[in-house]
């Protein structure tokens, strides 16, 4: 081969080299893409809800599913339908499967303490939901439900002041369910600050629509100029809105009430006036930030609850005049990331 | 034999009811304030309406020695499907007609199963509890609270509008109630249904298809349960899917047997049933009003209740023929 010849076949080569190599060559690395992209892959996360049939759940699982279908791991999702054993030996179960991570959804504060101190213990970082035992997990995401219960008292004596009768009704979900007790604190300890508010009645609904109907229907008769409900869920509170409609008091009565924060039950009621007002404890944006710490826990792997934090949701305020298109979300929405 | 005076002062059951029911009422009426007032007996009625609907649907199964444990799952699950399929686009009244087939569906299936697999009542409807709620759960409904928006056209009446001041849910009870009535008094149907469950071998050899009547008197529980589900989904625009789960079923066996239909089947009508009926809704309404905490609340009805079946017990004791103790 003459000396030209070698060399237009040594720089073609050269060439080819360089080209299959750029093509094999990954995306130009930023120092910390490249790893984060490998993170994800084969990583396993589990997901221990309540149940799966509230929007709040389903909410949740809209974003991480959607994270998970980009990014490359896998999420499953084991769901007992309230009943706590069911939940225990799916933890159990998964406590032997060994995923990466683990969201546990609590229904209580007692009942899945051990489980999740023996997954940490076997290097499972986990994530609690919404209502927490007193172990700290790697992290918790969840709504003040304290908190919760003070911001609908005060919204109360805020729309119950001067010129009205002051009498103020509590429905309230199961006596025993940990998030009403602590909303009823929160109530109760709030009223304590506004001596002119006349609680005149609180009684349980059992989250049941149709309870809560009855038993607001029963009030509303007692207290011709009952100035306002305190409902604590906006599922159940419908209930209240519909024996408000009914007894024609829509105007006089006002109607308090939380939630996640829902198109269909949050966010229509409000702009049609049976919810005076809205603490919402909004489900978006705990999905987006449990959907976050998965990514941050996937990375970090951090030694299982050594370094615990907390994202406690903002209690936001929503009333028929600040409401606005954004301020609801719907699990569809969720899935396609808006 | 003495019958003359002894049955006037004889009380059964029901009549035990309704002497508490009015000693409960006068008392209620003298020292509660608002209880005797027109509106607030409505409420009071409204508000066990649905409870009433549903005990006569069982108070006829009951009296055809049967029960039906899956009353709470039909209800829920068939009237969430309606309004899942409603909120997915389809017209209410198509959505209403695919819901109350699949109720007569699912009680056709537990009527089959009682007669013709012969499986004990009890055990029957506690799994189909578990199949409906399973089934519902995985492939009928989305969430548990179905919220119902959108325009449901004159359906809503049912659950929200009055006649004169009488609430719908109420006029409903009473029509059902006379209804069922009449065909338990007045049709051979009622008449089958009484005699199957006083004797069923008896009648099987009088030549009353007393399996197809089974299946039958099932169909008509879901049925009911249908009617009150669509009722209480237009009182408050949402369906509760979780009632599957809770006691709800207990409070209507407690009302049919508290009544005076005794479970052995038989005897009872619709007057029991109403009875009952009363004298729950006056305890709640009651209780409400006197703000009494739910925990205590449950302990009163309990003892007002255990009262009746004792008292029962002791004025009506045993019968060595049926060794039945009391009237229920």
């Amino acid at each position: 081969m003459t000396l030209s010849k070698l060399t237009k076949l040594t720089g073609a080569l050269a060439i080819a080299v360089g080209i299959a190599g750029s093509a094999a060559a990954e995306r130009p690395n930023d120092g910390l893409i490249l790893d984060y992209q490998k993170s994800f892959e084969g990583k396993t996360v589990a997901f221990v809800p309540v149940t799966m049939g509230w929007d709040l759940t389903q909410g949740w699982m809209a974003a991480v599913q959607r994270d998970a279908d980009r990014l490359g791991y896998e999420l499953t999702i084991r769901d007992p339908n309230w009943s706590g054993d069911a939940g225990a030996q799916a933890i159990a179960q998964l406590i032997n499967e060994k995923p990466d991570v683990m969201i546990v959804q609590n229904a209580d504060m007692q009942a899945y303490a051990k489980l999740i101190r023996r997954a940490m213990k076997e290097g499972i970082n986990v994530i609690q939901m919404n209502m927490k035992t007193p172990v700290n997990t790697d992290a918790f995401i969840g709504g003040d439900w304290y908190g919760v219960g003070v911001s609908t008292a005060h919204e109360a004596a805020r729309l119950c002041g001067e010129g009205t009768s002051r009498k103020v009704a509590v429905i309230q979900g199961p006596v025993t369910a940990p998030p009403n007790q602590l909303g009823v604190a929160g109530v109760n300890d709030a009223m304590a600050e506004h001596p002119e508010i006349n609680v005149v009645a609180n009684q349980a609904a059992d989250w049941d629509a149709s309870k809560a109907h009855s038993i607001a229907s029963t009030i509303i008769k007692q207290h011709d100029d009952l100035c306002a409900f305190i409902g604590l869920w906006d599922n159940m509170d419908v209930g209240i809105a519909a024996a408000i409609r009914e007894a024609g008091k829509k105007e006089q009565i006002k109607l308090v009430s939380t939630g996640g924060g829902n198109r269909e039950l949050g966010c229509t009621n409000i702009k049609d006036g049976s919810f005076s007002s809205y603490v919402k404890v909004d489900t978006r944006d705990q999905a987006n930030l449990l959907a976050a710490t998965v990514q941050m826990l996937l990375q970090v792997q951090p030694e299982a609850g050594t370094q615990p934090f907390g994202l406690y949701t903002e209690n936001k305020i929503l009333t028929p005049d600040t409401v606005t298109e954004a301020s609801c979300w719907s699990v569809e929405q969720i899935k396609a990331g808006n | 034999m003495k019958i003359g005076a002894s049955s006037v002062l004889r009380l059964n059951q029901e009549r035990m009811v309704l002497v508490i029911t009015a000693v409960l009422f006068v008392l209620f009426s003298i020292f509660l304030n608002g209880f005797f007032s027109l509106s607030n007996l409505l409420s009071l009625l409204q508000n066990v309406s649905i409870l009433g609907i549903l005990a006569i649907g069982m108070a006829v199964v009951v009296i055809g020695r049967g029960i039906d444990l899956t009353m709470v799952a039909v209800m829920v699950f068939s009237t969430g499907w309606s309004f899942t399929l409603f909120a997915g686009g389809t017209e209410i009244s198509l959505a209403l007609m695919l819901g109350l087939l699949l109720a007569l569906v699912l009680g056709a299936a537990n009527g089959f199963l009682i007669a013709y697999v012969e499986i004990p009542a009890i055990f029957a409807t506690l799994a189909m509890t578990t199949v409906i709620s399973g089934l519902g759960r995985y492939a009928l409904v989305t969430s548990e609270n179905i919220f119902i928006s959108g325009d449901v056209g004159w359906f809503s009446e049912l659950g929200s509008g009055a006649i004169a001041v009488v609430p719908m849910p109420v006029i409903l009870f009473f029509i059902i109630s006379c209804l069922t009535f009449v065909m338990l008094k007045q049709t051979r149907y009622g008449a089958f249904i009484y005699a199957i469950g006083d004797n069923p071998l008896a009648s099987r050899n009088s030549g009353i298809p007393i399996r197809p009547m089974m299946v039958l008197i099932y169909c008509f529980s879901a049925l009911v349960s249908f009617c009150a589900g669509l009722i209480m989904a237009m009182t408050v625009s949402s369906v509760n899917t979780n009632l599957a789960n809770s006691t709800m079923v207990y409070d209507i066996i407690l009302v049919v047997v508290i009544g005076g239909i005794g479970l052995a089947g038989g005897k009872g009508s619709i007057r029991n049933v109403i009875s009952g009926t009363l004298l729950i809704g006056l305890l709640l309404n009651g209780l409400t009003i006197m703000n009494i905490g739910y925990s205590a609340q449950n302990i009163i009805k309990s003892l007002i209740l255990l009262l009746a079946i004792i008292v029962d017990s002791m004025i009506n004791p045993r019968d060595e023929q049926t060794s039945q103790q009391g009237d229920i």
